[in-house]
């Protein structure tokens, strides 16, 4: 393909890359990536992805695109449907890694400690930035979808809501816990 | 003893969320201009967000972001070629066709590398070609539907591929990086896993190496690695003599003919790109009718009806949209030409 064919002519004709998807042209989830690959990866970053897993977990995530792009609804918002893949992504790999991390125990019998921060991440957090990264860290997987999506990715209680699958009254509940323990745990080294 | 808690406390969290009504908002600014434990409450919400928003996020290098999307192209393709056999049982026999009568042609040459290439054989729906390797290559067919794929490890191996019908792929595995066929007569040499050098007799190529920007080599092109290998130093010979000896005496990319097609659409698009869209349109359908078997030519046509679509002339922009389609049925921008027919009806 030429330089040419990768810019995003679908916005020049004023259609949908899912809906070049949703017909099995490919060139649409190349034009989804250029237009929303940034915010999945910082999306799963900030769902606690250790960084040597986002890549892939990114690339699971466009991947999986092309099997929900036939459910996906025109009138819908692709942001939040992406975030959505992307959470489920995300769950199945903690599952992964979680049983991993089970086995490894039962074998070795031995707790894992929590990895200390590298010199690199202390220079680049000052101490109240590391405490509030440990207490978002501290949040369990569910409240943290609904706290980084609602009051870090700045969407909407329905689009949180459409991308999670639950109903909007479950995410204000999730944001409003994960609120209540973020705010405990900075307190308490102050 | 505890202070009374204010009975509207809890909508502090409803305005930070966007979740009050007009009417609410207002009625709440208006209180909180009076209760101190509400503004509190509020201004805790707000710490907490800019708290977490002020957490750094590592971005991807533009490095790893490439990277990436390859990745997922590439894996996005191979989920489509191996999509559930029931919904593709018509087109697994046609793949094993074609896994057959590749495999036939692989070893009947493979068996003869020095004998004459035999006339070119039909395989299925995929491309026409011929391969013709030296002795020592190491090379193997990987067909796949319409897509075939060449691996080549090491080792000289010429091809002459027929231009490929719509939905036909033809390419070159190469242990750094891949060639792609537009329909085509063309030398890989490929030693000690890394590409030497391609050769294009006629039409176009497209050389994909590990890291660096697809390149298009046309009719005339040859393209030489400029990596000079570290040789083995002869014995009683010195290091400068045997660095001379590999030191390459072409230079990286030939071009004697073809130079003007790209400096020619790339004119045409800065003038797209500048919303110069009649300038624009008349330079495309100057390239396509100067080199109309490049690979450009389905973009600039293309581009020609979003020129003419853009400039207000949706009449124009559906006709060309229509000879589009007309010229490649199978085109990439097949949906969006139809979408630029369709708002011409409307």
């Amino acid at each position: 393909m030429t330089p040419v064919a990768r810019r995003d002519l679908f916005a020049l004709a004023g259609t949908s890359p899912i809906a070049a998807i949703q017909r099995g042209d490919l060139s649409g989830l190349g034009v989804l990536f250029d237009r929303h690959g940034d915010e999945v990866h910082r999306f799963l970053v900030r769902l606690g992805i250790p960084a040597g897993d986002v890549d892939d977990l990114v690339q699971q995530t466009f991947l999986d695109v092309l099997q929900a792009a036939r459910r996906f609804r025109e009138d819908s918002a692709v942001r939040p449907w992406l975030f959505g893949l992307a959470a489920m992504v995300a769950r199945r790999h903690r599952r992964g890694v979680g049983r991993t991390l089970e086995r490894l125990l039962r074998w070795t019998n031995e707790r894992i400690e929590e990895e200390p921060p590298t010199p690199a991440e202390c220079f680049d957090l000052n101490v109240q930035g590391l405490r509030a990264q440990r207490a978002l860290d501290d949040l369990s997987p569910r409240k943290r979808e609904a706290f980084v999506l609602v009051v870090l990715e700045g969407l909407s209680g329905d689009d949180a809501a459409a991308a999670l699958a639950i109903p909007v009254a479950t995410v204000w509940t999730r944001v409003h816990h994960a609120r209540r323990e973020l705010r405990h745990a900075l307190e308490e080294h102050e | 003893m505890k202070p009374p808690v204010c009975p509207r406390v809890w909508e502090a969290e409803a305005l930070e969320d966007r979740r009050l009504g007009d009417a609410d908002r207002e009625s709440f600014e208006r209180h909180l201009t009076r209760c101190l434990e509400c503004r509190r409450a509020l201004s805790d919400l707000e710490a907490v967000r800019e708290t977490m928003r002020a957490l750094p996020v590592r971005s991807q290098t533009p490095i790893a972001r490439h990277r990436v999307r390859a990745s997922i192209l590439r894996e996005a393709n191979r989920h489509v070629t191996h999509a559930p056999l029931a919904r593709r049982a018509p087109m697994f026999a046609a793949v094993a066709l074609l896994g057959v009568g590749a495999l036939l042609l692989a070893s009947h040459w493979r068996a003869k590398p020095s004998t004459p290439a035999p006339p070119s054989a039909s395989i299925a729906a995929g491309p026409l070609f011929h391969v013709a390797p030296e002795a020592a290559a190491r090379w193997n067919i990987r067909a796949s539907g319409a897509a075939t794929v060449v691996a080549l490890e090491e080792g000289r191996v010429a091809f002459k591929v027929a231009h490929l019908e719509p939905g036909q792929r033809f390419s070159v595995a190469l242990p750094d990086g891949e060639v792609e066929v537009h329909g085509t007569q063309f030398v890989v040499d490929v030693a000690v896993n890394r590409t030497k050098s391609v050769t294009v007799s006629s039409g176009t190529v497209a050389l994909r190496l590990g890291g660096q920007n697809e390149l298009m080599l046309l009719a005339g092109d040859r393209w030489t690695s400029p990596v000079i290998d570290e040789p083995a130093v002869p014995d009683g010979g010195s290091r400068e003599a045997a660095s001379i000896a590999s030191h390459p005496t072409h230079a990286t990319l030939q071009r004697p003919i073809v130079a003007g097609a790209a400096e020619r659409f790339d004119d045409a698009m800065s003038r797209f790109s500048a919303g110069q869209f009649g300038d624009a349109d008349t330079r495309f359908a100057s390239f396509i009718h100067d080199y109309p078997t490049d690979s450009r030519c389905e973009d600039a046509a293309f581009l020609r009806a979003v020129a003419r679509s853009q400039l207000g002339d949706t009449e124009g922009a559906a006709t060309l949209a229509v000879k589009y389609l007309r010229a490649y049925p199978e085109g990439l921008r097949r949906a969006e030409a139809q979408h630029l027919i369709d708002a011409d009806e409307r």
